[in-house]
């Protein structure tokens, strides 16, 4: 009771200290705290199934040694034949990885859903998905059967039994009907699968189950126990030659076997519509967390042995009069297991404040139920055990060390000694700093630049509605709704598409000049347009013209983009008019009639890719799930409102759905300003540990130099004197961090911006506005410290002394 | 020189008040070698900062060569201090970090002197208290005498009028501490008023005159038979 009592007091002596101290360590255990939260939440991916011999098959194209396809899917052929072909695998299991949507009703219920596949009865025995109602075994063995998560079933049924009951589901081009027989729980956020909805593959028409020409399948292993992953590849590259299509006769066609639970953490592949999460970045973050900590405890056990040392002449008091070590010891102990325990507690608390936000800019819920987890209190407790440790022995060490005489004349104040290793520390937190505030800058500028762009007048004006889904007459209906909304005043144009600015175009197809060799064959998307569609967008022409129904015979004609021209091996643009293209599903030759100039498809993080502008009628299987209306001026809402009445008027059956252009072509940078948000964050949080440490660092500088300030008093110093002579070394650290900042800021940022195909150049102005930034806020965090010293008269100093 | 009349000095505690001085007048002539004695506690340090303007009375007044000290500012003060009064203490008060030559040429600095008038007084006055040969070292590696030969040389090295030393040799062996008081001797001789708080009545001996303490009170005073210069 006794020695809780000299900690409440002597906490209450210097309550400023403190509350610093506890506030600090309390915000840089929070933080770490959320990054370990996040970083376990990255690790859990997929922890939840029995898993240890399951993988997904990959597949990797390569042309000699170059790997030019990366695909996270197989083609629908390949589970079955190795399955059958090659000896080891126990189960396999397909998932179709389509991700065109579909709308989905159930009586006057229509909603548009994404997350849905069809998959095979082996999806429950592979994975963890525990059937909650309906029969255990058998599910999805049955054609035209599903089985949906509780919350889809509630969204259709409410509280209806949902077993028995029919959905339709209905795309541009078909209607399906399923019956409901099964209900799982939601799949948790740490599942790299996300769907609602799990069709039966027999529902796919036979001949269609297992062809070889699409690579449209996401397909699970179950191994053998013992047998290596390797060995399946390579087996698999064996027999490949057997099932190679035309498109993939010149290429080197090989798997490659990912373990389920790594899934999530390798880099990310074509046709993987998760977002994926980086082994780098979980690293660098587990680094970051218990860097945090150490500086953290580093600047407490500053900031404690600083407090030790201006009580030091009570421990030399209580040590004269026979305090043993083990008394000291115990008391240093104690105080620092208080403040650790505090500083834990506000820690918590922060971390109820902020795993909310953290939650809805990640948009899933990686705390869930984390804080209720035993491992998160052990954490916890071991952060508080560990932290008490590290800043209660050694102060406390160091004063059952030394003469009780010596403390009493103060003489430890006097060591600067441990002030070199304070100022390294300083150094380190500055640089994190002075790199964070400027990566900040730089990552908010690139994000402006981008939006600014892709950003164009005409966007403001475009109004994008999702295409009806199956109806009788489709195209016919969509031609007189085309003519409709045409009609209209404020209407210019209206056009249907495969893709609009912001979208990937995808549909690889391979083509290569009329007469050429086969091996000469390009992967090039095709782009499915109407005859409107290059006048709205406008992209340039940089020769010939574009789609005009003027000219009659448009079907087998393309436009090429300019990286397209440079791709199928054409001298110029000029060069490539006329000429001839063969295209792997049209059997005559299509002319090029014009070149575009490249423009941004994708976001600025893309570079130009390869694109052919085809008439959409010449490929029809391939999808336009976009209608663009571009108006005079801007889409308001009783416009809006005439347009979607038209809509229904001729889609009854349809959902209408649209979005503005503008608005999604700045969705499409969420990412990239969220990563701005976590760097001002980061850099927020850097600052603010670096004053802490600072604030630590100038109390004992200035602790240690009262008595040289109170000689210079008598001596005649003034005050400004005095303050330059007390901040001199913290405007010599702060040029010190900035110039080891520089070069590493530049180094890392332009590695970042690299990611980025069209990208800024490094602003020279964010390293001097980060410099000026820096120092104001050194200065503003010891200026009250060194003006209290400076104001004290000398008598008070000296006498003290 | 100086004047004082009737200077109090009221120490408050949250509940304990202590007189330190209690209506203290004296006048200390130009020249003259004046010791303050007295038990611990009576106020002699006390008083010796207020004659040093380094703290203010709570009550009384101060003349210095005619000027009203106690009307003045903080920043007036400093600038008064500079040139006119220097110190000598009894833990020298050395900065650890500078070199002699550095801490003896601080006064000067603060005075805005030449670089080069500074570094010849500096050196002029080292020699003048035989520790020139040790301008280049630091004051830990010193030894207490002649650590208190750095402090007096910064305490005359801007020609000031008044020294003013709160017991310059109470860390000093008894060679030492007559060297000490010889060289302030001296320094008197050449015209500085000096006063000193000591303990010591060795050290009282080279004053003209002994101002006896206790209590915060000039309780009597003697005078040595050493005529002022």
């Amino acid at each position: 009771m006794d020695y809780l009592s000299q900690v409440i007091k002597s906490q209450r002596a210097r309550k400023s200290l403190s509350v610093i101290n506890i506030l600090g360590l309390s915000v840089c255990i929070s933080a770490a705290l959320l990054i370990l939260l996040y970083v376990r939440f990255e690790l859990s991916y997929d922890s939840f199934h029995d898993g240890d011999r399951i993988y997904r098959v990959e597949s990797r194209l390569y042309e000699g040694k170059v790997l030019t396809d990366n695909w996270a899917t197989t083609s629908l052929g390949h589970g079955p034949v190795m399955s059958r072909e090659i000896p080891g695998i126990e189960k396999f299991v397909r998932l179709t990885a389509q991700d065109r949507e579909q709308v989905v009703t159930y009586q006057d219920k229509q909603f548009a859903e994404e997350r849905y596949c069809f998959t095979e009865p082996a999806f429950f025995e592979l994975f963890n998905f525990p059937i909650k109602r309906g029969e255990k075994t058998g599910q999805l063995v049955r054609p035209n059967t599903v089985v949906l998560t509780e919350s889809a079933a509630h969204r259709y049924f409410g509280e209806a039994e949902p077993l028995g009951k029919i959905l339709t589901f209905r795309t541009a081009t078909a209607e399906q009907h399923f019956e409901v027989t099964g209900i799982i729980d939601r799949m948790p956020a740490n599942s790299h699968l996300h769907y609602d909805f799990l069709l039966s593959y027999s529902t796919i028409p036979k001949e269609r189950q297992d062809i070889w020409y699409v690579h449209g399948v996401y397909t699970y292993v179950r191994l053998e126990p013992g047998k290596n992953p390797q060995e399946i590849a390579d087996a698999f590259a064996a027999i490949s030659d057997k099932y190679k299509t035309a498109a993939l006769k010149h290429k080197d066609w090989r798997v490659e076997l990912i373990p389920l639970r790594e899934i999530h953490l390798t880099p990310q592949k074509s046709y993987e519509k998760e977002t994926k999460g980086s082994r780098t970045a979980v690293y660098i973050l587990s680094v970051m967390a218990v860097a945090l900590l150490l500086i953290g405890w580093v600047n407490a056990l500053n900031l404690m042995v600083a407090r030790f040392l201006e009580r030091g002449k009570e421990f030399g008091v209580r040590k004269a009069f026979g305090a043993s070590r083990k008394q000291i010891l115990f008391q240093g102990l104690l105080e620092a297991g208080i403040v650790n325990s505090l500083a834990a507690l506000i820690a918590l608390g922060w971390l109820e404040v902020l795993l909310p936000v953290v939650n809805s800019l990640a948009t899933y819920d990686f705390g869930e139920n984390a804080l209720l987890q035993p491992e998160f209190w052990v954490t916890v407790s071991g952060i508080i055990v560990l932290g008490t440790l590290f800043t209660g022995l050694y102060p406390s060490y160091l004063l059952t060390r030394i003469r009780p005489s010596d403390i009493m004349r103060g003489k430890l104040l006097h060591s600067r000694k441990g002030n070199r290793m304070r100022k390294a520390l300083i150094v380190v937190q500055f640089v994190a700093s002075f790199i964070l505030i400027t990566g900040t800058f730089v990552v908010i500028a690139q994000v402006r630049y981008m939006q600014n762009e892709t950003a164009s007048a005409a966007m403001r004006q475009i109004v994008v509605l999702k295409y009806p889904s199956f109806t009788d007459e489709l195209s016919a209906k969509m031609e007189s709704f085309k003519k409709h909304l045409k009609q209209k005043t404020y209407i210019r144009q209206v056009t249907v598409s495969g893709a609009v600015p912001g979208v990937e175009v995808a549909n690889y197809f391979t083509n290569r000049p009329y007469g050429s060799d086969q091996s000469e064959v390009k992967l090039i998307q095709m782009f499915a347009v109407d005859y409107d569609y290059l006048s709205t967008y406008s992209p340039d022409m940089v020769c010939g013209r574009g789609f005009s129904e003027e000219y009659g015979d448009e079907l087998n004609k393309v436009v090429l983009n300019e990286e397209a021209v440079r791709l199928l091996g054409f001298p110029s643009n000029e060069a490539a008019l006329g000429r001839q293209l063969t295209m792997e599903v049209v059997e005559e030759p299509l002319q090029v009639i014009g070149v575009a100039r490249n423009y941004h498809q994708q976001s600025l993080a893309v570079p130009y890719k390869p694109i052919i502008f085809f008439i959409k009628e010449r490929v029809p299987f391939i999808g336009t799930p976009y209608i663009s209306i571009r108006m005079d001026g801007t889409a308001d809402a009783a416009r809006l409102a005439e347009i979607e009445q038209a809509y229904r008027d001729f889609f009854p059956t349809s959902l209408f759905s649209y979005f503005y252009l503008d608005d999604f072509n700045r969705n499409q940078y969420q990412e990239d300003r969220n990563f701005g948000w976590m760097f001002a964050g980061s850099a927020l949080l850097a600052v603010f540990v670096a004053c802490l440490g600072l604030w630590t660092v100038t109390l004992f500088s200035t602790l240690s130099r009262v008595k040289e300030i109170g000689i210079r008093k008598v001596l005649g110093a003034g005050r400004v004197n005095l303050f330059v002579v007390l901040t001199r070394e913290l405007l010599l650290l702060t040029v010190v961090a900035s110039v080891i900042g520089i070069p590493a800021s530049a180094f890392l940022m332009n590695n970042w911006l690299e990611g980025y195909a069209f990208h800024i150049v490094l602003p020279w102005w964010s390293y001097a506005v980060a410099f000026v930034l820096l120092m104001c806020i050194a200065f503003g965090t010891v200026a009250r410290q060194v003006w209290r010293i400076i104001r004290l008269k000398p008598m008070y100093i000296l006498r003290s002394e | 020189m100086i004047k004082t009349e009737k200077l109090s000095m009221l120490f408050t505690t949250e509940d304990v008040q202590t007189k330190a001085l209690n209506e203290v007048s004296l006048e200390i002539k130009k020249g003259e070698f004046v010791a303050i004695m007295g038990p611990s506690g009576c106020g002699k340090s006390t008083l010796l900062n207020i004659l040093g303007t380094l703290d203010s009375s709570t009550s009384g007044k101060y003349y210095f060569e005619g000027k009203e000290i106690d009307k003045m500012s903080e920043s007036q003060l400093t600038s008064f201090r500079k040139g006119n009064i220097g110190f000598v203490f009894q833990n020298f008060n050395l900065i650890d970090e500078l070199t002699v030559f550095e801490n003896v040429e601080l006064p000067l600095v603060y005075l805005n002197g030449k670089k080069a008038d500074r570094k010849k007084k500096v050196m002029e006055v080292l020699d003048r208290m035989n520790i020139a040969h040790r301008a280049g070292h630091f004051p830990q590696q010193l030894s207490g005498g002649q650590q208190q030969r750095v402090a007096i040389a910064r305490a005359v090295v801007t020609d000031c009028n008044l020294i003013l030393a709160d017991e310059p040799t109470g860390n000093l062996d008894s060679t030492n501490g007559v060297e000490v008081m010889e060289l302030l001797s001296e320094l008197n001789r050449q015209g500085t008023t000096i006063v000193i708080v000591t303990h010591s009545q060795r050290d009282a001996k080279y004053a003209h005159r002994v101002i006896h303490l206790l209590d915060g009170k000039i309780v009597s005073e003697d005078r040595n038979n050493i005529s002022i210069k």
